[in-house]
């Protein structure tokens, strides 16, 4: 007996201790991050929400800049320009190689120019944030039109990617859903979707998104995010792309009227680039230099301000002779073709330069010269500041007559020519009186307008059936540019992107031609 | 009441004084010394008086004192591991002398701890090998770990860089970790192998999660413990044993066990040690005229007078005294070493409190400037005896160690400023800047890394029952690093003329990662006899665990800091200051059942089951449950054994199988973590992380499944013992970076591959033998053990898909089924093509072979490729129809068998170690010559001029083409031709496998010789026990490859000559005892 109590005296309290120590201790088995955010903890505010969305047009802007690939695919891909003599690897994007513009050999430059990888990262921010965003309670924002322009800027982002991407290597893998969760190892994969029913899912969401956001023209603050103007913009451009030019001219109508933007004088033409400067801008990415920036000492994709993206057209003083070759239009190329004397863009974005650092002579382009230093004393630090222009009235306004020409209306088409050409000064290239004439003016304004700016390719794929450009740029007349084989869009690494993905298909062009 | 309890203690006390004093006056007090077959004196041996079980424990010189009845008595003296022997005292007499005989079987009376258990090595059924203090102790090693080396079966230790407090790897049945991100350098040097569990004093301790969370030096966790302080070592390897650790066991676990006080007399007992490292074997190199004909002559054999026009001036302008110079660039970077250590314990036992406290200075100077290690320690183990229910023991160890590390930033740095492969021609002279660039100029850096270690732990043992015991343990171990680090502003003085200057860095980085733990145990022993007087013992454990983690972590650092005269973080511009601070936590609730049971000590069953709930796993699956089971069978115990006792004194069959598991590396793993990549218009943003930013809701531990059939056996009157294992791992839903699809848009992700399966299969064999007659006075005795170890992967995500990724070096590995793993996978080098009608045509096309994409023809001199996809051109991206072109699986890092031979031999005084320690086929690739070859001619960028300016590797034994030679028609060359105006095709860069040599070796790791100083010298001179001792380590290597030793690799294989070198050492040292 006595022995048993105490047994049980020991017993007792051991148990307590047992199970004392065993509950207050499991709260530590479901312990969570202090040193980063997480999802569950993540998307509670309007701020979360706002660092999100930086966060997606910074992944956006990487991806654009990319290795420069921006003025690879939408200038060099398009003849305008010769690579810098340092850039041997380049040379196969040239119409004097042979074949010529050989898309499929690109030594070390696969990651940027045959690999769409990244702007997945950017649609995967997007749909993160149509994923939470309205799982938010409204009390949470200021108002029901907060909550519901941050949806309309994802869907604005989300369509404008796949519209770039479409841009340059067609059909695209699509996706609107977030892989959260799912079985990671057996994700199954996905075919490429006709870009046709891409560009419709496109429109779709962007007449969503336009129904949450408000113009903004006027406000130049608005200009690096989306807004009401920036998503028109798009629709007129994938309206187009679609070649459905009565779309296209409603939704230029509608940027050139209600945006609220104005075509900046031919004498401050180069605020167009400032940054935030110019009412003629619709949509920018920032690129310029804050001391905030913690990422602009290592120059990597999030850096602010770079120097290697717009140093590709500059060398010689303008950028401290830091560089002694660029890219180059040379002597009797486009702008010699395109160009009248007295067109003030000519004097004023293009300098005529003598070879030197082994470029050939011709003009550089002087859009992107606002050349810096961090530390000037030093002269260590180096960056361009200026920011890169993705949508701006002029390239509306020529979209526009576009959409006229291609519905007939030539005078309409004139008139709209007519804005751009009367602010260079140059009111008198040619009258043109048919609808072949009239385009091929446009496209060649287009090019006036907006070389160096990453767009012309993508008139020139756009308009190939009708005008055939591409052969007039130098790419070869032997069905790589048919409607089946789409070789003006790029191969994808398939080596890269196929084992991840076996529905993947090849370009058609590219799968037999290397 | 309580006046009455008080007053029946001191009435109590009084009486035992009473009874002691009469008692006294009926005693007397004998003196004694116990010793071995050799006349070691034997510590720590427990002499009883038989009649009423008074007992003691002699002290380390073997002495003992005890307090005996008039009259004539009979002592029992034992020892684990003797055979115990009964002496009788006579009426008159005061001292004795007792020898005891090792006993046959002494090492299956040993103890070894599984989970919270102890078992005794006879009745265990689970694979456990030992090493016991006495042979490691005064070995001149910083850490324990690299002393297991070739001592135990089953236990791989690869000394990859003898650079002071660097951690070597140590796998235990082979490796299980698929990391796919060995393209980082850093980690082949450190995390590309499974490392086990360290289990130390009852202390689980990962420092694989040490080093996750705090890295700031890089230094070896265990380089915190003194080796004089560890009295054995157990490596657990099968399930059985591991099960017990749950989700931490399955690569193994190390359960290291430190000394306490054992003697009856208070002892103070200084070792004192010192040595020399000598400087390392350089690799041959021609220098000055040599260096410059050895060039001119290979020039001459291709060059066109256009190019002999065009020479560089290095090698033209001979007269100038700036080419004309010979320096072996090796020779300024490497020295003498030195070590020394001191030790000073005192210790004592009695029956109420046992200690041993000792202090330890260690010191090892590096061979090359400016690096070494230095570490002060200090250990205390207590028993306090509180009565004879509860006892309890308390530790206590502090220890501080200081690593210099040269210039050396990160762990996977050159050790030197100029890398093996990169070192320029010995023409150039050595000027005031190279010098100091070599001599002096890491002394300008400041790179400091202190490592602290602290560990308190207190457990009380309290008998509730006879048969039941309790235990609580509850300890705290806090390990911190600091690293303070600056490099000064153009340290690089050619750079700086250039103008293309650096920046002076500061940095300080510091971390502290605190363990607790606690348990609460329930001890069952059982004896139960039945009535035919058949005895069962049963021995069952519960037991709680809870251990909690917790780092913190501070960094901050500058560059431009305004003064070089300033080395720490301070003055630094806004725009170039840098700090963060971390925090980690994470916990393991663990509940483990183990019972032990055995039949007449012939049949023995023993399971065990573990359940650990841990913060690192998700929601639905945070705890994980660990059954093992273990049977054996004492053969030699069985009554028809009886008749073969001579030869087979013990025989045991056991088998076991179970599970047991890794947690996750990643201590928030469920959690997916978003980061902050930059700024948008000056604006934060914050996004999911590309690598780990999906939830993880069932992430839960990996899983190994490990069946074991082993058979221990004494034969011939123990004269050889036998201990042999197989066991068939399969690790399974390993931890692995699943590489996304492209479309999720999403990186990484780091979960449970349910598809990724490692095999590994093995034996482990350790024999031991006594060779000489335990009559004779030499005794030989010997120990072989032998690892064979085949690891494979048995299955791959993503239906079995292979993938290929190039390691830090470029060398390709494949991961496919049935390969091992970090298989190489190259192209085949097969030879040299000596004439033209030797190389084949494309069989498609009927052109000559081609390489490099068909941008070179084939010639004679160029190597053989093999062409796998027979497709006329060899290379290894080609993409037609072969994903990888013509590369295959070329070699395989992992070493199939290692082991070790040990020979110990005693005479009279002295006695004498040997031991060698092996590894036999294992691939390794010669990176280093690979890229002194590249950087001349063949490589990315070679050219005349890095032929003239680079240092030419050693030809001399190198049987390379040349077109004079290739004039005999029975012409063999062994390696292509060097040309150093030759068409580059790559043929150099780590492609193929030219490179890849025979990584097998023997190694005479140490030799130890030792007196024992007879007893009537140290009497002379009033001590009580000294021992000198001398001890060559790293003796000698024979291998078959080109490198100077074939053990200096990274994880994965690679040679790259920067690893810091182990040269032989000479160490002299004296133990003494007062």
């Amino acid at each position: 007996m006595h022995k048993q109590i105490s047994f049980l005296k020991i017993i007792l309290p051991l148990l307590v201790a047992i199970v004392l120590t065993g509950t207050s201790c499991k709260k530590y088995l479901y312990e969570a991050p202090i040193t980063s955010t997480y999802g569950a903890s993540f998307w509670t505010s309007q701020s979360a929400v706002e660092q999100a969305a930086n966060a997606m047009y910074g992944q956006l802007r990487a991806s654009l800049r990319s290795g420069g690939s921006f003025f690879i695919n939408g200038d060099l891909a398009s003849g305008t320009f010769v690579p810098g003599s340092d850039q041997w690897n380049y040379a196969t994007i040239k119409a004097a190689n042979n074949p010529p513009f050989n898309f499929s050999y690109v030594p070390y430059l696969e990651g940027d120019l045959q690999d769409w990888s990244r702007f997945y990262r950017v649609i995967a921010q997007a749909n993160v944030i149509l994923l939470n965003v309205p799982k938010i309670p409204v009390s949470m924002f200021k108002d029901e039109g907060v909550k519901n322009s941050y949806i309309a800027e994802a869907l604005f982002v989300r369509a404008y990617t796949y519209f770039y991407m479409t841009r340059i290597w067609g059909d695209p893998v699509y996706v609107t859903k977030s892989y959260d969760d799912v079985d990671y190892g057996n994700i199954p994969p996905i075919a490429r979707t006709k870009e046709e029913i891409v560009m419709d899912s496109c429109i779709n969401d962007l007449k969503t998104a336009a129904g949450y956001l408000s113009f903004a023209g006027g406000d130049l603050t608005k200009t690096i995010r989306a807004n009401k103007g920036t998503v028109s913009a798009l629709m007129a451009h994938i309206y187009a792309w679609k070649h459905d030019y009565p779309n296209a001219h409603k939704y230029c109508q509608e940027v050139i009227n209600n945006g609220g933007y104005d075509i900046e004088p031919m004498a401050s033409y180069g605020d167009i680039w400032k940054g935030q400067t110019s009412n003629e801008s619709i949509f920018e990415l920032p690129m310029q230099y804050n001391s905030n920036d913690q990422q602009f000492t290592n120059q990597g994709s999030w850096a602010e301000a770079q120097f290697d993206f717009f140093a590709t057209f500059v060398k010689g003083d303008i950028v401290d002779n830091r560089k002694n070759n660029c890219w180059i239009s040379p002597d009797n190329g486009m702008v010699d073709w395109f160009f009248d004397a007295d067109d003030e863009r000519y004097k004023t974005v293009w300098t005529h330069v003598p070879a030197s650092g082994g470029d050939p002579s011709g003009y550089m382009l002087l859009k992107y010269t606002s050349f810096q230093y961090q530390k000037p004393d030093t002269k260590t630090l180096p960056y361009i500041n200026n920011n890169l222009v993705l949508f701006r009235l002029s390239d509306i306004v020529l979209l526009d007559a576009e959409a006229l020409a291609s519905t007939g209306d030539l005078e309409g088409a004139r008139k709209a020519l007519a804005i751009t050409e009367d602010r260079a000064g140059v009111a008198t290239y040619v009258a043109p009186n048919n609808t072949y004439d009239m385009l091929d003016e446009i496209v060649m304004e287009r090019g006036r307008e907006l070389f160096g700016e990453g767009q012309w390719y993508y008139d020139l794929i756009r308009t190939q059936e009708a005008q055939g450009w591409l052969e007039a740029v130098g790419y070869p007349s032997n069905g790589r540019l048919s409607k089946a084989n789409k070789g003006y869009y790029w191969p994808l690494d398939m080596g890269k992107l196929f084992p991840y993905n076996n529905l993947l298909t090849q370009n058609p062009w590219w799968a037999v031609n290397k | 009441m309580k006046k009455n309890v008080l007053l029946k203690r001191v009435f109590g006390t009084m009486l035992f004084l009473i009874i002691t004093v009469i008692g006294m006056a009926q005693t007397r007090r004998i003196s004694g010394y116990v010793q071995d077959e050799k006349k070691s004196p034997l510590e720590g041996a427990t002499v009883a008086l038989r009649k009423t079980k008074t007992s003691t424990v002699t002290g380390a010189d073997g002495k003992f004192q005890l307090t005996v009845p008039v009259g004539k008595v009979s002592l029992a003296v034992s020892f684990v591991g003797y055979e115990a022997t009964i002496v009788s005292i006579a009426e008159d007499q005061t001292t004795v002398e007792v020898k005891l005989n090792e006993s046959s079987s002494r090492k299956l009376d040993e103890v070894v701890v599984v989970g919270v258990q102890t078992q005794s090595k006879r009745r265990a059924t689970m694979a456990v090998a030992s090493v016991l203090s006495k042979d490691i102790e005064n070995l001149p090693s910083p850490s324990i770990d690299q002393l297991l080396q070739g001592r135990v079966a089953g236990l791989n230790v690869q000394i990859g860089s003898g650079e002071p407090g660097v951690a070597p790897t140590v796998v235990v049945r082979g490796n299980t970790r698929v990391n796919t991100n060995i393209g980082d350098a850093n980690v082949s040097q450190a995390r590309a192998l499974s490392g086990p569990l360290y289990v130390i004093d009852g202390i689980p301790t990962n420092p694989e999660d040490i080093g996750n969370s705090i890295d700031a030096t890089g230094t070896n966790y265990l380089a915190g413990i003194n080796i004089n302080d560890i009295e054995s070592v157990d490596v657990q390897k099968d399930a059985a044993a591991t099960a017990a650790w749950g989700s931490r066991g399955a690569n193994g676990v190390i359960y290291i066990k430190t000394k306490r006080g054992r003697s009856l007399t208070p002892e103070f007992r200084v070792n004192v040690y010192g040595g020399i490292t000598a400087q390392p074997t350089l690799l041959n190199t021609l220098t000055g005229a040599e260096e410059r004909k050895q060039k001119m002559d290979i020039i001459n054999m291709y060059a066109s007078p256009a190019n002999l026009q065009n020479l560089p001036q290095i090698l033209t302008d001979y007269n100038n005294p700036y080419f004309n110079n010979a320096t072996d660039w090796q020779g300024p970077f490497y020295k003498q070493g030195s070590v020394k250590n001191v030790d000073a314990t005192i210790s004592a036992a009695s029956n109420i409190v046992n200690y041993r406290i000792s202090m330890n200075y260690f010191d090892e100077k590096g061979i090359i400037e400016n690096f070494g290690f230095n570490r002060y320690s200090l250990r205390g183990n207590f028993d306090f005896k509180i009565n004879s229910k509860l006892n309890s023991q308390f530790i206590v160890a502090l220890s501080k160690a200081d690593r210099q590390r040269g210039r050396k930033y990160s762990n996977s740095d050159e050790n030197t400023p100029v890398s093996g492969s990169a070192q320029p021609s010995s023409l150039y002279r050595l000027t005031g800047f190279d010098s100091s660039n070599f001599n002096g100029l890491s002394g300008k850096l400041r790179n400091k890394n202190v490592n602290d270690f602290y560990t308190a732990s207190l457990t009380l043992n309290y008998t509730i029952l006879p048969t039941l015991k309790y235990t609580f343990q509850g300890a705290a171990n806090i390990s911190s690093n600091n690293r303070d680090y600056f490099q000064p502003s153009d340290i690089d003085q050619v750079s700086a003329a250039n103008g293309s200057g650096q920046a002076s860095y500061a940095e300080s980085n510091k971390g502290t990662y605190s363990t607790y733990f606690i348990t609460n145990s329930l001890n069952y022993i059982k004896k139960l006899t039945t009535k035919n007087n058949r005895v069962h013992n049963v021995a069952a454990t519960v037991s709680q665990q809870f251990n909690r983690n917790i780092s913190n972590s501070n960094f901050v650092a500058g560059y431009n800091v305004p003064s070089n005269n300033i080395q720490v973080v301070s003055g630094v511009p806004q725009a170039n200051l840098y700090g963060s601070s971390g925090y980690g936590a994470d916990a393991m609730m663990s509940l483990l059942g183990q019972v032990q049971y055995d039949y007449e000590g012939r049949y023995l069953l023993y399971g065990s089951y573990r359940g650990d709930g841990s913060s690192r796993f998700g929601d639905n699956t945070k705890w994980g449950y660990f059954p093992a089971v273990g049977a054996g069978w004492v053969v030699s115990e069985e009554k028809f054994m009886d008749n073969t006792k001579g030869v087979v004194s013990f025989l045991k069959i056991r088998g076991s199988y179970g599970a047991s598991g890794t947690q996750s590396q990643d201590l928030y793993a469920p959690y997916n973590s978003y980061d902050i990549p930059g700024t948008y218009n000056g604006s934060t943003a914050i996004q999911p992380s590309y690598t780990n930013g999906l939830t993880k809701n069932n992430l839960t531990w990996t899983k190994t499944l490990q069946k074991n059939i082993g058979v221990d056996a004494q034969l011939f009157n123990g004269r050889l013992g036998i201990t042999a294992d197989l066991y068939d791992k399969i690790s399974k839903d390993d931890y692995y970076n699943f590489q996304l699809p492209f479309y999720t848009g999403y990186q990484s992700v780091e979960f449970n591959a349910k598809d990724l399966w490692v095999s590994n299969r093995g034996l482990d064999l350790s024999i031991t033998t006594k060779n000489l007659s335990s009559k004779s006075k030499l005794q030989w005795n010997s120990q072989i053990t032998l690892s064979y170890n085949k690891n494979a992967i048995a299955k791959l995500p993503n239906s079995n898909r292979t993938f290929v990724i190039d390691d830090a070096y470029g060398t390709g590995r494949i991961f496919a089924v049935g390969q091992p793993i970090y298989q190489m996978f190259q192209m085949k080098y097969l030879g040299v093509y000596n004439s033209f009608d030797q190389i084949p045509f494309n069989p498609q096309t009927g052109n000559q072979l081609t390489y490099f994409k068909g941008n070179h023809k084939v010639v004679p001199g160029d190597p053989i490729w093999f062409d796998l996809n027979n497709s006329g051109d060899v290379w290894p991206d080609e993409d037609n129809g072969s994903q990888y072109g013509d590369r295959m699986p070329t070699g395989d890092p992992n070493p199939k068998f290692t082991g070790g031979f040990v020979n110990d031999f005693t005479y009279k005084n002295f006695s004498l170690s040997v031991l060698s320690i092996f590894t036999y086929k294992r691939d390794v690739i010669n990176t280093s010559f690979q890229g002194q070859i590249s950087s001349i001619v063949g490589g990315y960028s070679s050219s005349i001029n890095s032929f003239a300016s680079n240092r030419l590797p050693d030809l001399s034994n190198l049987n390379y083409w040349t077109p004079d030679n290739a004039k005999d028609p029975n012409y063999q060359a062994s390696f292509p031709s060097i040309n150093p105006f030759g068409s580059s095709y790559y043929q150099f860069i780590p492609i193929s496998s030219m490179f890849n040599e025979d990584g097998s070796y023997f190694k005479v790791k140490n030799v130890v010789l030792s007196y024992q100083v007879p007893a009537a010298v140290t009497k002379r001179i009033k001590l009580n026990r000294a021992r000198l001792y001398c001890i060559v380590d790293n003796v000698a290597t024979f291998k078959n490859s080109t490198m100077p030793n074939p053990e200096l690799v990274d994880q994965l294989g690679q040679y790259t000559g920067g690893l810091y070198a182990t040269p032989t050492r000479f160490t002299m040292g004296v133990d003494i005892q007062f």
